[in-house]
């Protein structure tokens, strides 16, 4: 940092590129408000008043995947709506990520074994960034995993070569 | 009024097809011959002493029993003696739940249709309410209702293959959506 040190007002802050990106993406995740089930009331408790999520910056609930850059896959994904999960998702805006909330979007949770019309995980059609355990999570879970996903947030790598 | 002063006034007017009142001491239901299915119910719903005007719920059974229930159940009848149960042949069915706001009184009946060639009269025109749930009858059962005005699934997708509340129903192994085939069997 020699050559510029002491060369700018103390304001100013000097950083790479990716750390950049990384902290902006991390800190104003705009989900989608999109629900499917149970979890989907705690997903709505977690982003009201009593837990908050906005001080993480990820409240930001908007109605259209267009203007959304976190899915949280919120319930019991079944067969007939996991066309309509994976047409959401790919209607996203890169960068993207995705949640997969509770025992039913991880593994198809209680329908496991005989569910004929429920998908065993959502990730057997969408990528999935990070998984929350709970039937349903509580919002604390919930907000673990936002946390969970801005850490992973800002391991990435978009100007530097991938290590 | 009475289920069973009910069921009487209903035999009266259609006779033979009454078939039987099940549950007579509990809750009386009333078996009729599917083919009478939307007369007795016009004559349920017109008929000033009954005006049956709301139809609480429409329902799809099948009488077949579990595969697991069979041997546990005829022990369990040989042990206390009780004749076993008699062998007819397993059917599908509607059952009606009725209810009149005016008379404060309610109803039940039924109807069994064979599993082969599951055939019901549609009773749509005579309470509106009955359009999704015989659609549902229809999406898990695979009743046909006859004069419905729009049969289809309400429940599973379009492409779904199969009735799956029907006791023989055998799940499929995958399912396609968009472009993916997703196994829906258990299993990694």
């Amino acid at each position: 940092m020699g050559i510029l040190e002491e060369r700018f007002d103390p304001n100013i802050v000097t950083t790479t590129v990716d750390a950049f990106l990384d902290w902006a993406r991390k800190s104003s995740l705009w989900p989608m408000g999109f629900g499917l089930a149970c979890c989907a009331i705690e997903m709505m408790a977690t982003s009201m008043s009593r837990y908050d999520l906005d001080r993480f910056g990820a409240s930001v609930f908007r109605s259209s995947p267009r203007q959304s850059d976190l899915l949280i896959v919120s319930g019991t994904v079944t067969l007939k709506m996991a066309s309509r999960v994976k047409r959401l998702y790919d209607q996203m805006a890169e960068p993207r990520y995705v949640i997969s909330m509770g025992s039913c979007a991880n593994t198809g949770g209680p329908y496991w074994e005989h569910g004929y019309h429920v998908l065993k995980g959502v990730d057997r059609i969408i990528p999935v960034d990070v998984y929350i355990a709970g039937c349903p999570p509580r919002p604390e879970a919930l907000i673990d995993g936002v946390l969970q996903l801005q850490k992973k947030i800002a391991q990435q790598r978009v100007v530097r070569k991938a290590v | 009024m009475d289920a069973l002063a009910i069921a009487t006034m209903v035999k009266g007017v259609f006779g033979g097809a009454l078939l039987a009142v099940d549950q007579p001491d509990v809750e009386p239901v009333a078996v009729i011959e599917p083919e009478k299915v939307a007369e007795v119910a016009r004559f349920l719903r017109e008929t000033p002493g009954l005006a049956f005007d709301y139809l609480m719920c429409l329902s799809g059974f099948d009488t077949m029993p579990a595969e697991e229930d069979h041997p546990a159940r005829s022990t369990a009848a040989e042990d206390a003696g009780a004749p076993v149960a008699d062998s007819t042949e397993p059917t599908l069915g509607v059952a009606y739940h009725l209810f009149s706001y005016s008379q404060r009184h309610r109803f039940a009946f039924k109807a069994h249709t064979p599993r082969n060639n599951p055939h019901i009269p549609s009773v749509t025109q005579i309470w509106p309410a009955a359009d999704w749930h015989e659609r549902e009858a229809f999406d898990l059962f695979g009743i046909i209702f006859d004069g419905h005005p729009d049969l289809r699934r309400i429940l599973l997708p379009e492409d779904w293959v199969g009735h799956p509340l029907r006791k023989d129903y055998a799940a499929q192994e995958s399912y396609r959506i968009g472009d993916a085939c997703v196994q829906i069997a258990r299993g990694w």
